[in-house]
């Protein structure tokens, strides 16, 4: 009976190698991650318990607890992937054993959380639906399902909820009848998760297959900046521009276009408007109807809600550059165009302009809504001070649009991040500095640098533009 | 003497160690129509974008119309119209929105030219207003040449512009090349797999291969005097004949010599196992590049 | 006096022979079998490129070509018209000149079959006495 099991086992790590290979080095990183895992939790027990053997046992736990994430992160895709109709419908053996591997995987995770959850303050039952259901939503969302992401969602509602769902339920649940019920919905649930990942070709699933693909293209980080399909919204207004841009035939406006329609700034400016219509909504519901001491802590604070839409700005960079290494093509054609000055040095320089403007265009834009939001929640002017400071601290980041493009396209991914920190520092402690020798106020003396740091930056760069290749087609020279 | 339109001294580009062009010299003369061939990879995209000036050459230099590439003025680049191999290029508009985009980059446009492509070549209204990248690779192929035909250009470089058609679209757009472009005494560079369609409109042509121009003539003239003699090694070994290109050795012992432009072989007339085969364009393709 | 349709004459690509060499032989033989007449005007090398899809300067290669060679004749104002015949024995010598490809063809094979030619030329004749 030996050779049967035997051939099992390396079908199912067969089927395990080829979920994986989709995702490049995941065995490393799944690996590698787990590893990390484990030793920060034994290193933070040692020194918070120091006993040793507590710590081993953390440490493996964590360890598993890694492995088991990094399946959820990268088995789950890479199966769905690889069950092509085809693939369905012709190697059957591999849909069943990815089917196999999930479900035991499934049922693994399910009881290795609730086997963790037994010492602690949580329900075991709890814990065993929780885990179940919501890995089950998991997978399906995973596979392009929108009922996947809603469950995920809705779970997320729940849970965050939990305090004003009725106690009755709750214990219901865990005991008992209640408790049989539960789970018999969470298996049926588990089942459809399941039937809908694992499809068995018809037509229905290459319709599928779509949605799986655009699910998996965002999962991945190139795949976040791609052109998606637009809402109506986003595509009339784009068209609107467009159209206004070729009528003027303004050689710098319809420079920006080749950035594509996601990232024209008429697509910022539409979403900061609608927010500020949002918060102005529910600001003055929240003025006329609060206490005065939440209304207080809402004037006081309520510009620390704002700080997201600095992160925009990270963003907003980082989008350009993705785009300006996946428009070569289009980037070639421009250069053929006539309007666009010729040589080297006047072409890298209007390009230089037409970007740090499209930049400092959005940044205005972000920054004037962090004061809006400011104004709205009715901040005091030191409180708009310090929020304007802020918003200087993000400039040196759009002044980073300005690059010897022909040879990078651009600070991408943590690179972008490790200059933002860098220049982030660099402000706070000349601001630091700046307190102690002439008084200043902090956020004031950091803002003033950050200004200083964004300008010496876009002096640099027109430097460069000037010295530098063409800029377009950009990373070419790489 | 006409000056010629495309003149490329010397160019050599790398990519890391490999070599791709290697002291390459091209002449396009005005009003050519000259084909380039080559195999998979060879560099064929490589040397129209470095002829271009898309690219930066390790060496030589490139003139369009007498002036450096890397300096093109605004007149010059109004008469150059490119096709590059990448058909589904600003794919988040739709067509009528990406010729109104070029329309307003370029001085002069044909819009009744356009109006009638886009009317023959199948863009009915609904296609118009389709996203690009919604459009099937030959209906973005066919896009892509009435963008680049659309500003009358003289000077019109294709990089496989017909890959994607069926042959009654790779028809239209020969005919369109014969009406609209020939006519006019446009100067063609392209390049392109499909050699029926080479013979058909090109009357020069241009190998490539090993980073040179390794042959280069007019199409009728390349076909009339290319042979290839085949014989046994003991007749042909240690012979140079006339017009030699190239010499392979079968694995039976046969020799077979590519010659172009020998008449007279220097052989006995009918020796015994010599053999002289005319070639056609896919066999001296072959023969060629190998 | 007709004035002939560019679809009259078809090329085939992928062949060792040149396209304007395809399209004088085919006239030629078209002449010499009397489905042109002299006088019959000749579709307009803009015509024919058009509807063969070809270059307009391999056809109009081809007409130069036959004019030279006598086969077409240059009308007074505008396009070509097929020549007059000026002769029986040239007539003879250009329809004999038309099997010459054929000729060649089958010499090349008799060389390699090793045949002399006296052998051919009997095969040859007795072939012609059988299906005359």
């Amino acid at each position: 009976m030996k050779a049967p099991v035997h051939a099992l086992v390396k079908d199912y790590w067969l089927a395990w190698r080829m979920a994986l290979s989709s995702r490049s080095r995941a065995d490393m990183v799944i690996l590698g991650l787990a590893g990390l895992f484990a030793l920060a939790a034994a290193f933070i027990v040692m020194v918070v318990k120091g006993d040793a053997l507590f710590a081993v046992s953390v440490a493996l736990r964590a360890a598993l607890g890694g492995v088991l994430m990094g399946w959820l992160l990268y088995f789950v895709p890479g199966a769905v992937k690889l069950n092509a109709p085809f693939v369905a419908r012709l190697v059957p053996r591999l849909r069943r054993r990815l089917i196999e591997l999930t479900v035991m995987a499934w049922v693994v995770v399910i009881a290795f959380s609730t086997l963790m959850s037994m010492g602690t303050k949580l329900s075991p039952a709890l814990v065993l639906l929780a885990s179940g259901t919501w890995i089950a939503a998991y997978g399906l969302g995973q596979s392009g399902h929108r009922a996947g992401t809603w469950m995920q969602l809705g779970f997320a509602a729940v849970f965050f909820f939990s305090r004003s769902l009725p106690p009755v339920l709750v214990d219901g649940i865990q005991h008992g009848v209640g408790f049989v019920i539960a789970v018999l919905l969470m298996l049926a649930f588990a089942g459809y998760a399941l039937q809908n990942m694992f499809m068995n070709g018809g037509e229905r699933h290459y319709v599928a297959r779509q949605a799986q693909a655009l699910q998996l293209e965002r999962s991945t980080v190139d795949g976040q900046f791609r052109e998606r399909k637009q809402g109506r919204l986003d595509a009339s207004l784009y068209a609107w521009v467009l159209r206004r841009d070729t009528e003027a035939r303004h050689s710098g406006r319809l420079l920006v276009h080749l950035l594509g329609a996601r990232t024209h700034w008429i697509n910022r400016a539409v979403v900061l408007a609608g927010i500020l219509a949002l918060a102005a909504v529910a600001l003055s519901v929240m003025r006329s109807k609060a206490q005065p001491g939440v209304q207080a802590m809402v004037e006081d604070l309520g510009w620390l809600f704002a700080l997201p839409l600095l992160v925009g700005a990270l963003f907003d960079t980082e989008k350009r550059n993705m785009r300006l290494k996946d428009t070569a093509g289009e980037q070639a054609l421009l250069r053929l165009a006539p309007p666009l000055p010729a040589g080297p040095p006047a072409f890298n320089r209007k390009v230089a302009i037409t970007l740090l403007r499209t930049a400092l265009l959005e940044w205005a834009m972000l920054s004037g809504a962090v004061l809006c939001l400011g104004l709205m929640s009715g901040a005091s002017a030191r409180n708009l001070l310090m929020q304007a400071c802020l918003c200087c601290l993000t400039l040196p980041v759009a002044a980073a649009a300005l690059r010897d493009h022909a040879h990078r396209s651009g600070l991408a991914g943590w690179r972008l991040v490790l200059g933002f920190a860098l220049s982030l520092v660099a402000s706070l402690g000349m601001g630091f500095v700046l307190e102690r020798a002439a008084g200043l106020p902090l956020p004031v003396g950091a803002g003033l640098v950050s200004l200083g740091i964004a300008l010496v930056l876009v002096a640099r760069g027109f430097r460069r533009a000037e010295t530098a290749p063409y800029a377009f087609p950009a990373g070419r020279l790489a | 003497m006409s000056t010629a339109i495309i003149q490329s001294a010397a160019i050599s580009k790398q990519f890391g160690s490999a070599p791709i062009l290697n002291a390459l010299d091209w002449q396009v003369m005005p009003g050519q129509v000259i084909g380039l061939l080559g195999r998979n990879g060879a560099g064929k995209s490589t040397l129209l974008e470095c002829l271009l000036g898309l690219r930066e050459v390790d060496a030589g230099t490139v003139r369009i119309l007498g002036e450096d590439v890397a300096q093109l003025s605004d007149a010059t680049r109004a008469r150059i119209g490119y096709v590059p191999q990448k058909s589904d290029l600003f794919e988040w508009m739709t067509p009528r929105q990406m010729l109104g985009y070029f329309k307003a980059l370029y001085p002069r446009w044909n819009d009744a030219k356009v109006e009638g492509l886009l009317g023959r070549w199948g863009f009915d209204k609904l296609m118009q207003n389709k996203p690009i990248s919604k459009l099937s690779g030959g209906e973005q192929q066919r896009l892509s040449i009435i963008r680049a035909l659309a500003h009358d250009p003289e000077l019109l470089v294709l990089d496989e512009p017909v890959s994607a058609l069926d042959p009654v679209g790779r028809r239209d757009f020969l005919r369109e090349l014969i009406d609209g472009v020939i006519e006019r005494g446009t100067t063609v560079v392209f390049s392109t797999h499909i050699l029926s369609d080479l013979e058909r409109v090109a009357l020069d042509l241009a190998f490539l291969k090993d980073g040179k121009i390794a042959l280069q003539g007019r199409l009728d003239e390349l076909l009339e005097s290319a042979r290839r003699v085949v014989g046994p090694a003991a007749l042909l070994d240690g012979k140079p004949l006339a017009g030699e290109l190239r010499r392979q050795r079968a694995p039976d012992g046969t020799v077979s010599v590519l010659t172009c432009g020998g008449v007279g072989l220097g052989l006995p007339a009918g020796a015994a196992g010599v053999r002289v085969d005319a070639l056609s364009l896919e066999d001296l393709f072959i023969e060629v590049t190998q | 006096m007709t004035t002939h349709s560019a679809h009259l004459f078809s090329i085939a690509t992928g062949s060792p022979e040149p396209i304007y060499r395809q399209l004088v032989d085919q006239v030629k033989r078209l002449v010499a079998a009397g489905q042109m007449a002299p006088g019959d005007g000749m579709p307009s090398v803009r015509e024919v490129a058009q509807a063969l899809a070809l270059n307009p300067m391999t056809v109009s290669k081809a007409w130069s070509l036959l004019e030279m060679e006598g086969v077409l004749a240059r009308r007074r104002g505008m396009g070509m018209e097929v020549a007059a015949r000026t002769g029986a024995a040239q007539d003879t010598l250009q329809r004999a000149e038309l099997l010459r490809p054929t000729l060649e063809r089958a010499a090349m094979e008799a060389r390699q079959l090793e045949l002399d030619s006296d052998t051919v030329v009997s095969l040859f004749i007795q072939i012609l006495k059988e299906q005359a």
